[in-house]
């Protein structure tokens, strides 16, 4: 928009048009105080405390032109009474006035207003020294008041809104930013007001109350005491913490965190605000999920097996016997007889070392970074290939763009994305979400659509037909093969027989589609719902994001919420056994996790290296496999049931005691820093691994891969036409010997930065860039949250991988596998919902396990009814696999057909009638006595 | 609800029928309302709170509502609350324990032309004279 | 001299014209039905435009002019009847629904018409159970009569009305917090702009008139501008329905025309009929409990807009509280804050925060008899933080008691604070302070 001339104080600037005085006053670089005015939020002008006095040019009836004075200049008609500045849009010529003896006298009067129902009891208010009340009330206040302190009005305190926040009404200065903000920005209606008048109050009457995943955010944006957390109230006073900057890796968002410290304890977990990713807000998950680093049951020393015990060892005797019993395993049986698995929440680092002295040392592409359950699904590479790149903010995203969210729950899976599609919408952006059930983020849609259960590959193919239909392949500025396939396998399904198949109305399915190749900007983001349909869904995915354009450019391509905080990391850096880092395909592959667990019962393993996953827990299988291995080593941080099969146990280091940097969703690396030290023994996991190497060295191991056998390897995932010349550029050479002496993560960074494709200059220097210039670009709307929580990013916002296509370097593959027909021998499918808060053994010692839900299976009333079910029925379902027996919930959103279990639950698991990441069961009621 | 096609704008009017039928709102019934207009209960609690013709605790078979605005005050609306006050044993705002009779007061009922004005079960009195009301009052009380 | 005919107060020339025939009979929806048949909607907009009607409901604003805000071809658009009258004081609407209900509903129709919309909303005040229930029927008669429901009377023109009743809150009489209320969701007034005419109800474009406003329109369309205007004055031409309570002798709704002097209202004994008891008169509210209060000086002041206004007070609602010298004015202002802080809807920090302090002092000083030395001036700086800062009319309304108060009797509070201070140096030395100063 363009630019008007105010003048503010006698000072004339230009600023944006529309933007409110407030806003405009600050540009300028003057304070207009307020309390319920927060920019994220749509102005209403309630607390009054922005008043300021306001006048326009004076225009001619005749002319429309401003008057002229005396003096040449224009006549100002200044409105008769104050106006409030959050609420008035700047105009040409405004003239703005914030200092006058009646500007004043109204800014005291609020201040004045506001204290008269306010407990003053600052010295135990945890806002205390972050407080805007107490900020303002300094500045612009009145020195004392004339209210009678015996008139203060005195309320029943606190008022539990729900486990984890807390409202002291005496403090509330009824703002509204809380209630706002679960309305306009969270979508979660769940407070209220009661009452009116002085007796206005804030309530949660939800069941359970202030059920959402954003509350905590409500206590950021508190402009007094009112709101506190369960989990940092009479902690600890503000000014004695300080901030350290870490990455959330509770989920693939990537948060940007401030553990604020008091000395080496964690007080409190807040926002750092990063426009590209979190800007002010984080998830519960978040903020509260961060008690697991202080948690009492931590492992502080190494542990070795001795005698079927473990017992406390020291570091060089645990890593010299793991060092002893590999290099064994490895001289006897090979290093195919060596099997490592490492958890998506590892840092780049961490993974990047991990498959590197597989590799290197043992000569084993048996990696992986999943479980190893019937439930895991295929390694996603499309989310790479295509995924959004440099350049893409969805901060920056509004009309003209659309996002389609595919078998996603967004709210549970990544929760953040919640808010950052509301603000999408909120600025014009489409949102078209497609599930098999309904999702909260339907309330938000632009377009919602249902398909039938397990019929969301028949959708996306019917909507690529539609675009095919359309533009056919004039949009595809890509480097590509399996034209001709793609065009046959599309002439197999009309856009008819898509709907057909996936009961979505073939008109639906068109207007998505045109609406997708209207959008000048379009992201695709799919979930744990979508993946189990199996890798055909991101790759068809991948060629509709291709076919539409919307690839290769920022703010287009693929987005895919993997578990963990850093699968997309394990996956570039190439923890699996089909590729190494930068998704350079091997043509010889090792063994995956579901594979390694026959493998070890069947004696082809021998040994197993965990690090930081628990498939004991969840597995019958793998405990088996674990119990009948040779030789198990588990690198944790708690001692898990899988833990407690090893035979060497390494303590290591949390998130916060380690520095590291971690991929997100959108391909963004970020650099998280050191919190607290070390906690007992517990050392970071790139240092586990490289003591394993440099002992494995001492011993005299030499490095077992064969340089040429990189090279046969040099075709990318998903390329699989001709493609050998482009294929060689994302090619790793580990052809010059290994040093295993870092000293610093950022080392191992800048190895990372040389040898693996994307990555090149992202390092720690690069990462915690600050300031002006570059990526960076201080967020929009600087000092905005006028004097209360500290928001402040002094670690830079990362730096977003490039688009891996970029540069028609490598070439797409457009072959679509053929859509497989649905069995349905068994009645039901099984379907496992990724909840928020499940059994991440991160959550432990936090406020939100008493949230993790007990298991279940939920049905529609539809099959209810069939079967004869109540809620609260036990029931049985069977698969190929095996039986299993749960609790009935009869659920409204669950669609006929479809039997809902939460996946991943404490001290529950479904494998026993798991059979792939998808199940059919069929499921009776079980009738006792 | 059925009338109002479950629309959420309905709400007030649905609670008016709530409260005719029950005689006031309890938080169950509210959370009810809330499910079946697909509102969110905060909001419902906060409209039946907000507005004062709604009452969240069971009122007296009988109700006597003095009347305080300003010209019913001039009038001796307080001397006549305070009459009433003694005779019934209630506050205003209270309801017998036999759950007999609501004492009540108004901020206006529009009625200051037959000022001091009390509403007796809906029933508006103008020219209410302490004693009178008093006899009335008691009369309520003592039924059986 | 009162009116040979009445304008509103009809019920005066036919005592049954509540009755939807005997309403018809005397000329009842006559207006309506021929301007639905042969007129257009823009000629029944320039016949109030031209008849000067203005809106009665306080602000006085003319009526035509309201009309023409609405945006061009922006359609559905909304009409709402206010009756949500809670103005202390003001009980004419009551008595109109009471006793003439069809001309309203004809004035709701005909406006309606003239604005070009289909939906119609009379917002009743939740107290007004019977009178909900009066209008419902009346509407009833109307739709069996062909006059409201879809094709009326053969000319395609459709339009519904409803009662909605509100449920107890003052606030809802402000036009945007009523269409929050009839929404649904709590009474809280919305930011201004935009204006209810160019997104109110749903967001569409929505006007709002008071009962006594609408029930006008009939009336101007059957007789004709120059009829109507031969009532009242220039600037305020037609008829008000004054509410007159307080220490008259005859307390009651009286139709009169704008410009006969306040006066003739308290004393003439068709109307009032002089103060009760021969009292002399002390405090004179003549717009409902928002306007600043004239004294027994103000007699000759000629009721309509710029007579009221030109005495400092305003005519608002046509609410006249006539009060005697057995009234303190201290007391009259707690009571009349007392009110609105209990109907401070809790939006705003001046009106929420203002009031209830207002009340706490003046309680304390009128009702208690305690006061503090810095009471008056502490008063005086209260209302003048509220005054112009609140975010709408109730909040300024609430300033209007005290400063009145404290502007017309100051002496009564000093009074008071004067023997509070005697009692205090009295008990002075061997007492415990009640309070802390």
């Amino acid at each position: 928009m363009a630019d008007v001339t105010i003048t503010v104080n006698g000072v004339t600037f230009r600023v944006p048009a529309g933007t409110n005085v407030v806003d405009a006053a600050r540009i300028g670089g003057i304070s207009i105080p307020v309390f319920c005015y927060h920019p994220r939020m749509k102005p209403v002008g309630m607390c009054r405390m922005c008043l300021v006095q306001v006048g326009t040019p004076r225009l001619d009836p005749a002319t429309r032109q401003p008057m002229l004075g005396e003096d040449g200049r224009p006549v100002i008609a200044m409105m008769p009474k104050l106006q409030t500045g959050c609420t008035t849009p700047v105009s040409e010529g405004m003239v703005i006035n914030t200092e006058s003896d009646e500007v004043q006298f109204a800014q005291k009067g609020v201040l004045e207003f506001l204290l008269t129902s306010h407990p003053l009891d600052c010295p135990v208010c945890d806002k205390g020294g972050e407080c805007p009340l107490q900020n303002l009330t300094m500045a612009w206040g009145p020195g004392n008041s004339r209210f009678d302190y015996n008139d203060k009005v005195h309320f029943e305190k606190p008022v539990h809104l729900g486990d984890l926040i807390l409202l002291d009404r005496e403090r509330c200065i009824l703002c509204a930013r809380c209630v706002r903000f679960q309305d306009e920005l969270a979508d979660d209606p769940v407070l209220g007001f009661d009452n009116r008048g002085r007796n206005w109050m804030i309530i949660s009457k939800s069941d359970p109350p202030f059920d959402s995943k954003f509350s905590g955010n409500t206590t950021d944006i508190c402009p007094v005491g009112a709101l506190t957390s369960a989990d940092f109230r009479f902690k600890a006073r503000v000014w004695e913490l300080s901030s350290k900057p870490v990455v959330c890796t509770l989920c693939p968002v990537g948060c940007n965190l401030s553990l604020d410290m008091r000395y080496d304890q964690l007080m409190r977990v807040m926002p750092r605000e990063n426009g590209a990713v979190n800007d002010i807000w984080i998830c519960d998950k978040g903020r509260f999920g961060h008690r697991f680093i202080e948690h009492e049951s931590r492992l502080t020393t190494p542990l070795i097996r001795k005698g079927g015990h473990l017992v406390e060892a020291s570091w060089d005797e645990a890593l010299a016997l793991v060092a002893e019993k590999l290099a064994a395993v490895q001289s006897s049986r090979g290093g195919s007889a060596i099997a490592g698995l490492a958890s998506p929440r590892l840092s780049n680092e961490d993974l990047y070392l991990f498959q590197k002295l597989f590799r290197e040392y043992f000569g084993s592409h048996n990696l992986d970074h999943m479980p190893g359950s019937a439930a895991d699904v295929d390694y996603d590479e499309h989310g790479a290939l295509m995924g959004v790149g440099k350049g893409t903010n969805l901060m920056e995203m509004g009309a003209e763009s659309l996002v389609l969210v595919i078998g996603a729950d967004p709210e549970e899976e990544a929760p953040l994305y919640v808010l950052r599609l509301r603000a999408m919408l909120e600025r014009g952006a489409k949102l078209v979400v497609a599930n098999m059930r309904p999702t909260k983020l339907d309330r938000s849609a632009t377009t919602r659509l249902y398909y039938q259960p397990g019929s969301e590959l028949a959708f996306v193919r019917g909507l690529l037909r539609a675009v095919f239909d359309r533009v056919g392949h004039e949009r595809l500025h890509l480097k590509h093969s399996g034209l001709e396939q793609l065009r046959k396998t599309l002439s197999d399904l009309s856009v008819e027989q898509a709907a057909e198949l996936c009961g979505v109305p073939a008109e639906t399915i068109r207007a998505v589609a045109q609406a997708l190749l209207e959008a000048k900007q379009g992201l695709i983001m799919y979930g744990a719902e979508a993946r189990s349909a199996g890798a055909g869904m991101s790759e068809s995915l991948g060629v509709l994001a291709a076919l539409t354009g919307k690839v290769g450019k920022p703010g287009s391509g693929l987005i895919a919420l993997l578990p963990g905080g850093n699968s997309r990391g394990a996956l570039d850096m190439g923890v699996r056994p089909d590729a190494r880092p930068g998704y350079a395909v091997l043509s010889q592959r090792g063994l995956g996790a579901r594979e390694v667990w026959p493998a070890l019962r069947e004696g082809r393993v021998k040994a197993v290296w965990i690090a930081g996953l628990d498939p004991a827990a969840q597995l019958p299988a793998a405990r088996a496999a674990l119990e009948a291995a040779d030789f198990v080593v588990v690198q944790e941080l708690f001692l898990t049931a899988t833990a407690k099969l090893a035979d060497v146990v390494l303590p290591a280091a949390s998130v916060a005691e380690r520095e590291g940097t971690y991929t997100n969703a959108e391909r963004r690396v970020q650099r998280s820093r050191q919190a607290r030290q070390a906690h007992g023994e517990a050392r970071p996991d790139w240092q586990i691994i490289q003591g394993v190497a440099q002992h494995l060295s001492e011993l005299s191991v030499p490095v077992a891969v064969p340089t040429q056998r990189v090279e046969e390897s040099s075709q990318p995932v998903g390329g699989k036409g001709k493609s050998k010349g482009p294929g060689k550029t994302t090619a790793v050479t580990v052809a010059e010997p290994s040093t295993w002496d870092y000293l610093t993560p950022s080392e191992i960074a800048a190895e990372i930065a040389e040898r693996v494709p994307g990555y090149a200059g992202i390092t720690y220097s690069a990462l915690a860039a600050t300031g002006q210039g570059g990526d960076w670009g201080r967020q929009t709307n600087e000092a905005i949250f006028y004097d209360g929580t500290n928001y402040e990013n002094s670690e830079g916002i990362g730096i977003q991988l490039p688009n891996l296509i970029e540069g028609q370097k490598t070439a797409v593959s457009l072959g679509l596998r053929p859509l497989s027909k649905p069995a349905h021998e068994r009645s039901l499918l099984l379907v496992s919902q990724s909840l928020a808060y499940d059994g991440d053994l991160l959550l432990r010692g936090s406020l939100l396990e008493r949230q993790i839900p007990q298991p279940y299976v939920a049905l529609s009333q539809t099959d209810a009814d069939k079967l004869n079910i109540k809620p609260g029925d036990t029931v049985r379902l069977d698969s190929a696999a095996g039986e299993l027996t749960l609790s009935a919930r009869v659920v409204d959103d669950v669609p006929a057909g479809v039997a809902l279990i939460p996946a991943n639950l404490p001290n529950f698991s479904a494998a026993a009638v798991q059979t792939g990441p998808r199940t059919r069961v069929n499921l009776v009621k079980v009738v006792t006595g | 609800m059925k009338r109002h096609q479950y629309r959420a704008d309905a709400l007030i009017e649905v609670l008016h029928k709530a409260q005719e039928l029950y005689g006031h709102l309890t938080e169950d019934r509210l959370l009810a309302i809330a499910h079946s207009l697909h509102l969110p209960p905060s909001r419902v609690y906060g409209v039946a709170t907000f507005y004062h013709f709604f009452s969240l605790t069971p009122q007296g078979e009988h109700s006597c509502t003095v009347c305080l605005g300003t010209a019913c005050y001039v009038k001796g609306a307080m001397e006549l609350l305070a009459t009433l006050e003694t005779e019934s044993g209630l506050r205003a705002g209270s309801t017998s324990a036999d759950g007999k009779l609501s004492l009540l007061t108004a901020r206006c009922l529009g009625a200051c032309g037959i000022a001091p004005a009390v509403i007796v079960d809906g029933n508006v009195a103008g020219h209410a004279d302490p004693e009178v009301m008093r006899a009335r009052v008691r009369a309520l009380l003592d039924e059986d | 001299m009162g009116l040979s005919d009445y304008i509103i107060m009809r019920e005066l020339n036919f005592p049954d014209i509540n009755r939807f025939e005997r309403y018809c009979q005397v000329g009842g929806w006559e207006a309506y039905r021929t301007a639905v048949k042969e007129q257009t909607p823009a000629t029944i907009v320039q016949m109030v435009k031209e008849a000067g009607l203005r809106g009665r409901g306080g602000a006085g604003f003319p009526t035509g002019i309201k009309w023409s805000f609405l945006p061009k071809d922006v359609f559905p658009r909304y009409l709402l009847c206010n009756c949500d009258e809670s103005e202390p004081g003001t009980f004419n609407n009551h008595q109109i629904i009471d006793r003439n209900p069809h001309q309203l509903i004809e004035g709701v129709a005909l406006s309606a018409y003239a604005i070009e919309c289909h939906t119609a909303y009379i917002y009743m005040r939740g107290e007004f159970a019977a009178a909900a229930l009066t209008l419902e029927q009346a509407i009833d008669e109307a739709y069996r009569a062909g006059l409201l429901g879809k094709n009326i009377l053969g000319t395609g023109y459709d339009l519904d009305i409803y009662v909605h009743r509100g449920a107890g809150a003052y606030i809802c009489g402000e036009e945007t917090a009523l269409m929050e209320s009839l929404e649904g969701k709590i009474g809280q007034p919305r930011l201004k702009p935009p204006f209810p005419a160019v997104a109110g109800l749903y967001g569409k474009p929505t006007i709002i008139n008071n009962v006594e406003t609408l029930a006008n329109v009939p009336r101007i369309v059957e007789k004709g501008v120059a009829w109507y205007r031969s009532h009242g004055t220039e600037k305020s031409p037609g008829t008000k329905c004054f509410s007159l309570s307080g220490h008259v002798n005859r307390p009651g709704n009286y139709e009169l025309p704008f410009g006969v002097p306040l006066r003739e209202l308290i004393e003439s004994p068709e109307y009032g009929g002089g103060m009760k008891g021969s009292r002399p008169i002390k405090i004179i509210i003549p717009g409902g409990a928002s306007a600043p209060w004239l004294t027994a000086k103000h007699l000759d002041v000629p009721l309509d807009y710029e007579g009221v206004a030109a005495a400092g007070s305003m005519l608002g609602s046509g609410a006249v509280i006539v009060l005697n010298d057995t009234v303190k004015a201290p007391h009259v202002a707690y009571k009349m804050d007392e009110f609105f802080k209990h109907e401070s809807c809790g939006k705003c920090t001046p009106c929420r925060e203002g009031t209830h302090w207002l009340v706490k002092v003046l309680h304390r000083l009128a009702e208690e008899g305690h006061a503090e030395p810095d009471d008056i001036p502490t008063l005086h700086g209260i209302y003048r933080q509220m005054a112009g800062n609140c975010f709408c009319l109730l909040g300024e309304s609430a300033v209007m008691p005290i400063k009145s108060a404290l502007e017309l009797f100051p002496e009564e509070f000093e009074a008071i604070i004067k023997a509070s201070n005697e009692r205090h140096q009295r008990n002075g030395a061997h007492a415990i302070p009640l309070r802390v100063s």
